[in-house]
């Protein structure tokens, strides 16, 4: 056999190995995409306001210790305590753990909300650096503010878990804002379930553009910057369709460190917060689901479509690419620390499908997708038989990169009612029918090299520049 | 492999072509939505003089507000939702009965059984929202059809039999369609007044755990000081929720007798009983309650440590004997909570 022979047929095996990874992504996706449709219709034409009426009730709603861990937010942590003093909820305490900012995080929120020292006994459930002072505002007794010497989000939600008096918290990003119902409904999953559920997370948005006033939205809209609106497609598809479907069978294993409710008596089981990986989130609730599993528990972890958290998007490539690479370095930390549960029948669906899907489609597509763009241009070079494997190969990254997401755009707009003017739908429609020429490629790059950091076991966490979603920031 | 190229070409143009008919679909119908809501909007806006005479006043007859097309009776219902949102009261409460038993009977009725799971959840909500008590014997007679509801329509259901027939709900109580959990039970719970609590408490021992439980911790919400006998009986339960769950209804209780009863919980092994026994010792005479909490301010639980420091500064001379703690104490975890209480509270 000849040199140009093997090459030639080593190709072909690689591409039809290609083919046979895209065909099981589609029918994975597809499948997830069946299921939340199903999902959403069941409850698309329910009047959530009506419920949320009756649920307003101090006696079975759980109080919450809402805890915001803040690195240098000093541009979106007002927006943001405002829209947590706004919620409608009967029981709750707001933690805003200053983890060392260099910026005027601190001054901004002591003066703004009349802060004064206070002294506080802290149960010391868990291990972390040390707090430097407690602040308590004068206008509202109910919002704390720790200060702490800087050990990096997982350690800041850890202090607040130790500071926190309530049964269950909340972990919500300092740079995002709450509507004033979302902890009620995000909440109502483990109140109806009596206790079942120990872990809940709602939908994320983005609110990049968005007329926010005291930290409430005000007017909705899509923002003029292409690269955020493409993030919104984004975080539509993925909230939508992969966690919509995992959580149904209790395999969800991410819900976004943005916005999520735990179980405090749980995470202090698993020992709280993991602070040497760059995906806390993730990691907490793959501990969990490891936990619930060592000690047979009928518990469950679930992602609830309705209660929405705004963030903000970078808004430009240099801050996406360190937000996607962190991402993704988080999600191979987390796959590698819990490898023992992969394929093996003891973790039930998580460890035989959910972590297999993350491993292999999750993780690994960005190396395997890439290799299908490279395996493209190399066609070109060898011949007719080849171009037209690589053209069944590009039609199948269409599908699966275009029509996926522009099927989950219009789900999201039949389902919720968002995005109600017409040329808002129609732009992103269209927008959506390019990611797989331009914005796919460049987050498949950013995502391998999150793998290559993960290899590496770098700890830098990237700075990304915020401007702050609301417009009375200081 | 050309055949599968362009097989594969007309998959994706179908399926863009479905996904642009979807998407003009959803384009037409949000357009008669946005238009609905419009006329709806349009309805309120025109005659709100109107309600707002028929409800708040005593001019207008209820034959003037008359509905004469469907779209009338949904902008009513979503009148009705915004004036329950922002008032409430029984003189309110009645007009609208009275309007919507005289128009809107059929428009519910319709509703409650459709085929639509979620309108018919809307539908329960807005009837005991709306607090619709002509609509009790359509939404009872649910129960005896043959139809599988969900748990949801289930528990609305009962929520309504609760809130508009005086005994009726005992039977749903102790033998539900659906397994009730707690938090299930303590909404049902909430919606009882102290007659219909007398009449579940009644057969209080052959009730379900969970329910139980529930009725002991509404009975401290509400504040019942007459069942605080029951509270008591309740302490000799083998159930440790049961004793726990007693003991903190008789904290919310505020009671300042019987104290020997509780001061054996002051030493159990669980700590939640030694939290509570602290918390109810808190309205206690100082000369009592003092040995036991000072005793509590050094439990080796922080939970107990810090009630117990709560409890001592809500004595009568309760600021000095936690002074007395930081300066006498020889334990630094005692002298940590009891500091706390000097600083401010929330």
């Amino acid at each position: 056999m000849n040199a140009p022979l093997i090459t030639s047929s080593f190709f072909g095996f690689v591409g039809y190995i290609l083919l046979v990874y895209m065909l099981a992504v589609i029918f994975s996706y597809s499948s997830m995409l069946v299921i939340a449709f199903i999902q959403l219709g069941k409850e698309r034409k329910l009047q959530k306001k009506l419920s949320d009426e009756g649920a307003v009730d101090f006696i079975y709603t759980q109080p919450v210790t809402i805890i915001v861990p803040a690195y240098n937010e000093q541009e979106g942590v007002l927006g943001n305590i405002y829209s947590l003093l706004a919620l409608q909820y009967p029981q709750f305490e707001i933690l805003v753990i200053n983890d060392g900012s260099i910026d005027n995080t601190e001054d901004v929120v002591i003066e703004h909300f009349n802060m004064k020292p206070i002294r506080k006994v802290v149960n010391q459930q868990l291990e972390t650096q040390p707090i430097e002072a407690i602040y308590q505002s004068d206008m509202h007794p109910n919002l704390l503010l720790i200060t702490k010497v800087n050990g990096g989000k997982a350690d800041a939600l850890n202090v607040g878990i130790n500071v926190s008096k309530y049964p269950y918290f909340c972990s919500i990003d300092g740079d995002s804002i709450l509507d004033n119902t979302s902890l009620l409904r995000v909440m109502k999953p483990i109140m109806e379930s009596n206790k079942e559920v120990i872990a809940t997370g709602g939908t994320v948005r983005i609110a990049n553009g968005y007329e926010i006033q005291m930290g409430q939205v005000v007017r909705e809209g899509l923002p003029s910057s292409t690269i955020v609106t493409m993030q919104i497609i984004e975080y539509m598809r993925a909230f939508l369709m992969g966690r919509m479907a995992l959580s149904k069978y209790n395999m969800v294993l991410i819900i976004s460190g943005a916005f999520s409710v735990f179980s405090k008596k749980w995470v202090l089981q698993v020992g709280g917060y993991t602070k040497n990986t760059v995906g806390e989130d993730m990691e907490l609730v793959v501990k969990l689901h490891e936990e619930i599993s060592d000690r047979k528990e009928d518990k469950e972890i679930v992602f609830t479509p309705d209660p929405v958290c705004w963030t903000e998007a970078p808004d430009n490539f240099k801050d996406l690419r360190t937000q996607r690479r962190r991402w993704h370095q988080g999600l191979a930390e987390s796959l590698w620390l819990h490898k023992k549960m992969a394929f093996n029948p003891k973790y039930g669906s998580v460890g035989l499908l959910s972590i297999p899907y993350f491993l292999f489609i999750e993780l690994l597509g960005p190396v395997i997708e890439l290799a299908g763009y490279a395996y493209m241009v190399l066609s070109l070079f060898m011949g007719e038989a080849y171009i037209v494997f690589a053209g069944i190969l590009g039609l199948l990254f269409i599908l699966y990169g275009s029509l996926f997401s522009m099927a989950s755009i219009l789900l999201e707009a039949w389902s919720r009612n968002t995005y109600p003017a017409v040329k808002d739908l129609f732009r992103l429609v269209l927008l959506s029918l390019t990611e797989v020429f331009w914005y796919r490629p460049l987050t498949l790059i950013w995502r391998t090299e999150g793998i290559s950091s993960a290899l590496r076991r770098k700890r830098e966490w990237g700075s990304i520049q915020r401007r702050g979603l609301s417009e009375d920031r200081e | 492999m050309d055949k599968i190229l362009l097989s594969l070409l007309l998959v994706i143009v179908v399926l863009l072509i479905i996904l642009f008919a979807l998407f003009f679909l959803l384009v037409f119908y949000r357009m008669q939505e946005v238009k609905k809501k419009e006329a709806i909007g349009k309805y309120i806006e025109d005659r709100q003089v109107d309600w707002y005479e028929y409800l708040f006043g005593d001019g207008l007859s209820l034959v003037a507000l008359k509905p004469h097309k469907n779209l009338e009776l949904e902008a009513i219902d979503e009148l009705f939702f915004r004036i329950n949102y922002h008032f409430s009261s029984d003189e309110i409460n009645d007009k609208i009965n009275a309007f919507a038993s005289l128009y809107m009977s059929d428009y519910y009725s319709k509703k409650l059984t459709s085929r639509s799971r979620e309108l018919r959840i809307n539908t329960l909500n807005k009837i005991s929202l709306f607090n619709l008590q002509f609509m009790l014997d359509p939404v009872s007679s649910l129960l005896e059809k043959k139809k599988k509801y969900s748990k949801t329509e289930l528990l609305l259901i009962y929520e309504i039999t609760v809130k508009f027939s005086r005994t009726d709900f005992v039977t749903h109580f102790v033998a539900p369609k659906v397994p009730l959990g707690e938090f299930d039970y303590k909404k049902l719970l909430m919606e009882l007044d102290e007659e219909q609590i007398n009449l579940l408490a009644e057969d209080f021992n052959v009730l379900p755990e969970l329910l139980q439980l529930t009725m002991i911790e509404i009975i401290g919400v509400h504040h019942y000081l007459d069942w605080l006998p029951l509270l008591h009986q309740c302490l000799d339960n083998p159930a440790q929720e049961i004793r726990i769950r007693a003991l903190k209804s008789i904290a919310e209780l505020e009671v300042v007798n019987s104290l020997e009863l509780y001061e054996s919980f002051s030493h159990s092994t669980i700590w939640e009983e030694r939290l509570m026994t602290a918390k109810i010792f808190r309205f206690a005479p100082t000369e009592e309650a003092l040995p036991i909490l000072e005793r509590l301010i050094k439990d080796p639980n922080y939970q107990v440590r810090a009630q117990a420091a709560k409890s001592i500064k809500s004595l009568k001379n309760g600021h000095q004997a936690l002074y007395s703690v930081i300066t006498m104490s020889t334990d630094e975890f005692a002298i940590d909570v009891a500091e706390e209480m000097f600083g401010k509270e929330y």
